[in-house]
């Protein structure tokens, strides 16, 4: 390559870096700004208290939270006061306050598997 | 995220990071890259104007592209001047005006002061080199401004041009040739001493 040419690119290749109009900066920045996708949102952390009171709120502005919280409460009193004796049976094995080995959960069971209850 | 971060994330990463939201990123990107793609669309078209025009066009296009970027694809400023050498083809062929206007530039004298007088060789150099430029055919021009104005490897002009690398070398070749050719006349009047 003749040596003018090779002064030629070096002078060219000296300009290339020269900083674009303002002009143009701002319009490929106002281009920037409304293509870019939106960050994603993250929502501001809240205190314990706040997230467990606004976790339960809605639970007990309905009537049939403390109407099942109600009938659970009577039904273990009445469990506690007379107990079936199946219960009670195996209340005595697991204290151990009966000799007994087993525990017929299901008393009727074997009598319907045999066919004998007809 | 500091500056200084952003100094060190390489243009993958920037665009990476406008895509998630960041705002600092496209500023950083167009700091880098603006100045390269209007040079290298101004060498192109010899149309500062149109240049940035291109220059606007072609970061809109990264700005779209953006939420869909690979990391494993081609570097960004590669991928941008791709861009910016479709654009400036697609301009070129729309507008037929290129050869006139370049030697019409370098026939008129713009002013005789002798104060001015190294920056008009200077300038009547760059001239005359745009319009033999402007006398090559497309892909020469673009091959030949790539690789020894805009200084690409040839294995990266043959990514941006999308053809291979012997074509590259053949492309610069035959584009430097017609250079020497069409300035060999030129020598004296550009300031240059006869050998």
């Amino acid at each position: 390559m003749m040596p003018d040419l090779d002064d030629l690119f070096a002078t060219a290749a000296a300009q290339t870096g020269a900083a674009p109009s303002d002009d143009l900066v701002a319009r490929v920045l106002a281009d920037a700004a409304r293509e870019q996708p939106r960050s994603k949102e993250r929502p501001a952390p809240q205190p314990p208290g706040v997230q467990m009171r606004d976790f339960l709120a809605p639970l007990f502005q309905r009537a049939g939270v403390p109407a099942g919280l109600m009938a659970a409460a009577v039904a273990g009193f009445y469990l506690g006061f007379a107990p079936p004796a199946a219960l009670l049976q195996l209340t005595d094995a697991v204290s151990g306050t009966s000799g007994l080995e087993s525990v017929d959960l299901m008393p009727g069971v074997d009598a319907l598997l045999s066919g004998d209850e007809q | 995220m500091a500056r200084d971060t952003f100094a060190q994330l390489n243009d993958e990463a920037l665009v990476v990071l406008y895509a998630n939201g960041d705002p600092d990123a496209a500023r950083v990107l167009a700091q880098r890259l603006l100045p390269r793609i209007v040079s290298y669309a101004g060498r192109l078209l010899m149309d500062r104007t149109e240049a940035e025009d291109i220059a606007q066009e072609a970061m809109l296009r990264l700005w779209r592209v953006a939420p869909d970027w690979r990391q494993d694809q081609a570097k960004v400023s590669t991928w941008v001047y791709r861009v910016v050498t479709n654009l400036c083809t697609d301009r070129h062929r729309a507008r037929k005006r290129w050869q006139t206007e370049a030697l019409d530039k370098v026939a008129e004298p713009e002013d005789a002061t002798p104060g001015v007088l190294a920056g008009m060789i200077n300038a009547d150099r760059m001239a005359a080199l745009d319009a033999a430029l402007a006398c090559l055919p497309d892909r020469q021009r673009e091959a030949v401004v790539l690789r020894h104005i805009e200084g690409l490897t040839n294995p990266q002009i043959a990514e941006v041009l999308q053809i291979n690398v012997e074509a590259v070398e053949s492309l610069t070749a035959r584009g430097k040739r017609a250079l020497t050719t069409a300035l060999a006349g030129q020598r004296q009047t550009l300031g240059y001493k006869e050998v």
